[in-house]
C-alpha cells in the first residue's frame, strides 16, 4: 500500500474497488489488524492499527472474504461466543441479529448445516452483534445467487439507512457498487487512484455507451455501421448498444431519421464500467473488474 | 479472560477429536485392568523369581497399586500423543476453519486470545492425566483390590504401604502433569506456525521420539547433552516412588522441564502477535 488516504463520511455506503491484485483486500486485512504492515504506519478513528487495535475494534464490525464459523455448533451458540468478546452484548442482541438477517428459525442449528447464502447472512449478523459504528464487508456478495445479492444488497441499504451505519463495501462488481454506493475510491497496485461521490463518475456527458430502440432495427443496424464515429454494435433483446461521444449524438440521431427509421429511445446508458475500462483500458468484462 | 476461557473450551468439546483421548485412556485402562486380573498371578511369579529364595511374601503383589504404578509408564509415549491431538489443533485449527477472521477481529488483544488458548490447553492436559490416576487407581483397586505396592527397579526393592502410596501416587501425578505440559507447550508452539493441526502432532511426537532415542542410548559421545534434553527428565513422576525422595533430582528436572515450557510458550506468544492471517 502506498500512501493511502481515505475519507469517508459517517452514514455513507462506501464503495472500495479495485482490479484483482490492486490491494483491497490487504488494506482490509491491516486495518483489521489481521496482518501487519511491513513498514510505515494506519490509522484507523485516530488510533494506530499496530498498538491500539483492541480500542477501534470496539467500533468497527467486518465480514472478511467467506463467512466461517465454528460448524459444530449452532448459529447461537457462534454469535454467543463472540458476543462474549464484546462489553454488554448478551444473548437477546443475537437473537435480535438473527432476526435481522432472517435466520432466527434456523438459530439453534448448526451451522454445517447451513447453505453458503446462511453462512454469509450469519456472517452479517456477527458483525453487527456490538452495533458498530462501521461495518466493512469485504465481497459480502460471492458465491450468492441472484436472489442472495439482492437480499444483502437491502440489508446494506437498511442499515446505512436505518442504523445509520457507516459502510465500508468493497467489490469488484460494478453494478453492486452502482446500485448502492453513495461514494467510493479506486485502487491499483495499492495506490489510491480517484475517489468521490459515485455520481460524479456516473456522468451522462462522460458516458459513451448509448442504447437505441428503433425500427426497423436491421436498418438502424446498417445506418450505425456506416457511421465512422460509432463502434462496437451489440444488438441484445430488441435494442441496438453502440458507442458514441456524447457530441457526435445528434448526428447519430440524424442520419437515422435520414434513412426513415424510426426512433423510440435515444439513451446514452451511464455505467461505471465505461468509466473503469477508461481508466484500466480493458475489454469488456461482463460487469467486473479484470 | 474467563469468557474467553469459556470459548476455548466449547470450541475444544465441539470437536470429536478431543474426545479421542478420555476415550483412548477409558479403553486403555480397562483392557489393561482385565489383562493384570487373568495375568497379574504370572507377573507375580516371574518377579518373585527373580527375587530368589531371599524374601517371603504373602498376599496378593499384583494388586490395584501395583497394577496403577505399571500403567504410568503410559506417560513415556501413549499420553503425550492423546495430549499432541487437542495442543496441536487449539490454533492452527482456527486457520484451517478461517475463524481466525471472525474471532480476532473483536476489540480483544491476541496476548489474552493466546492466553485463554494456553489455559484451555493446560486444562485439557490436566484432565487427561487426571482420568488416568482416577480411572487406573479407581478401577484397579476395585477390580484387583488394593494393598501394598511392590517396586522392582534399577535403584532396588521398594515396598510403600497402601497409605503412604496414595500420598506418593498423588506427587507422581502432579509431576506427570508438570512434564505434560511441557508437551502440550511444544505442541502448542507448533500450532502457533502453522494452519494445519497434523503439523503440530507429527512434529511432537517426532521429537519425542528422537529425543527420546538420545536419551536411553548410553555413550559417552550423548553424555554431555543428555542431561538436558527434556525427555530425559520425563521420569520425574518416577522420583515419587524412591525412598527417600530425591529432592535434588526433582528440582534438576523441574527446572529443566520449566525452562523448556516457558521457552516453547514465550516463542508462541512473538509469533502470534506477529503472525498474519491470511486464511
Amino acid at each position: 500500500m502506498n500512501q493511502l488516504d481515505l475519507e469517508v463520511k459517517e452514514g455513507e455506503i462506501f464503495g472500495f474497488l479495485g482490479p484483482n491484485g490492486s490491494g483491497k483486500t490487504t488494506t482490509i486485512r491491516l486495518l483489521l489488524s489481521l496482518i501487519r504492515p511491513t513498514e510505515g504506519s494506519a490509522r484507523l478513528f485516530g488510533q494506530s492499527i499496530r498498538r491500539e487495535y483492541p480500542r477501534y475494534l470496539r467500533q468497527v464490525g467486518a465480514l472478511v472474504d467467506e463467512a466461517d464459523f465454528y460448524l459444530n455448533l449452532s448459529a447461537l451458540t457462534n454469535l454467543k461466543l463472540l458476543a462474549r468478546l464484546h462489553k454488554g452484548v448478551d444473548e437477546a442482541r443475537c437473537r435480535e441479529v438473527l432476526r435481522l438477517v432472517g435466520l432466527e428459525e434456523r438459530a439453534h442449528d448448526r451451522v454445517k448445516t447451513y447453505s453458503h447464502g446462511m453462512c454469509q447472512r450469519l456472517g452479517i449478523a456477527q458483525a453487527l452483534l456490538h452495533r458498530p459504528r462501521l461495518l466493512i464487508l469485504d465481497e459480502p456478495t460471492t458465491g450468492l445467487d441472484p436472489q442472495g445479492m439482492h437480499e444483502v444488497r437491502q440489508m446494506i441499504r437498511r442499515f446505512a439507512h436505518e442504523e445509520g451505519m457507516t459502510i465500508f463495501l468493497s467489490s469488484h462488481l460494478l453494478n453492486e457498487v452502482e446500485q448502492i454506493c453513495t461514494s467510493m475510491a479506486v485502487l491499483n497496485e495499492g495506490k489510491l487512484l480517484v475517489s468521490g461521490p459515485v455520481e460524479q463518475f456516473l456522468s451522462a456527458e462522460t458516458a459513451t455507451l448509448t442504447e437505441l430502440q428503433a425500427d426497423p432495427i436491421s436498418a438502424a443496424r446498417t445506418v450505425l455501421e456506416g457511421l465512422p464515429f460509432v463502434s462496437q454494435v451489440e444488438e441484445q433483446n430488441g435494442r441496438l448498444h453502440f458507442r458514441v461521444d456524447h457530441q457526435h449524438r445528434p448526428k447519430v440521431a440524424r442520419a437515422l431519421t435520414e434513412q426513415a427509421v424510426e426512433i423510440y429511445s435515444l439513451t446514452p446508458v451511464s455505467r461505471l464500467e465505461d468509466y473503469f475500462l477508461s481508466l484500466f483500458g480493458s475489454p469488456d468484462t461482463g460487469g467486473e473488474l479484470p | 479472560m474467563w469468557h474467553l476461557f469459556v470459548n476455548e473450551i466449547i470450541k475444544a468439546f465441539s470437536k470429536w477429536r478431543t474426545y479421542i483421548g478420555f476415550g483412548a485412556i477409558g479403553v486403555g485402562v480397562i483392557l489393561a485392568m482385565w489383562g493384570f486380573s487373568i495375568g497379574g498371578s504370572s507377573i507375580q511369579r516371574d518377579l518373585l523369581r527373580r527375587l530368589g529364595d531371599e524374601f517371603i511374601t504373602t498376599g496378593n503383589l499384583a494388586n490395584g497399586m501395583w497394577a496403577s504404578y505399571l500403567l504410568m509408564n503410559t506417560l513415556f509415549i501413549h499420553i503425550p500423543f492423546l495430549i499432541t491431538l487437542m495442543a496441536g489443533d487449539v490454533v492452527a485449527g482456527e486457520g484451517t476453519a478461517g475463524t481466525f477472521r471472525i474471532y480476532l477481529t473483536r476489540p480483544v488483544s491476541r496476548t489474552r486470545v493466546l492466553t485463554s488458548k494456553l489455559l484451555a490447553t493446560a486444562t485439557y492436559t490436566g484432565s487427561i492425566v487426571l482420568l488416568l490416576a482416577i480411572l487406573s487407581l479407581g478401577l484397579g483397586n476395585w477390580w484387583l483390590g488394593t494393598g501394598d505396592v511392590f517396586i522392582v527397579d534399577e535403584q532396588g526393592i521398594l515396598i510403600l504401604p497402601w497409605d503412604l502410596a496414595l500420598a506418593r501416587f498423588a506427587l507422581a501425578y502432579l509431576f506427570a502433569f508438570y512434564t505434560m505440559f511441557t508437551v502440550a507447550a511444544l505442541t502448542f508452539l507448533f500450532s502457533v506456525m502453522v494452519t494445519n493441526a497434523i503439523g503440530p502432532i507429527v512434529g511432537t511426537m517426532a521429537i519425542i521420539t528422537v529425543s527420546g532415542l538420545l536419551t536411553i542410548i548410553q555413550l559417552d559421545a550423548f553424555a554431555w547433552f543428555q542431561q538436558h534434553l527434556f525427555t530425559t527428565h520425563f521420569v520425574l513422576w518416577q522420583y515419587a516412588f524412591r525412598d527417600p525422595i530425591p529432592w535434588e533430582q526433582v528440582m534438576d528436572s523441574v527446572i529443566h522441564l520449566g525452562l523448556y515450557s516457558a521457552s516453547f510458550v514465550a516463542v508462541a506468544f512473538v509469533l502470534f502477535r506477529r503472525k498474519n492471517v491470511l486464511t
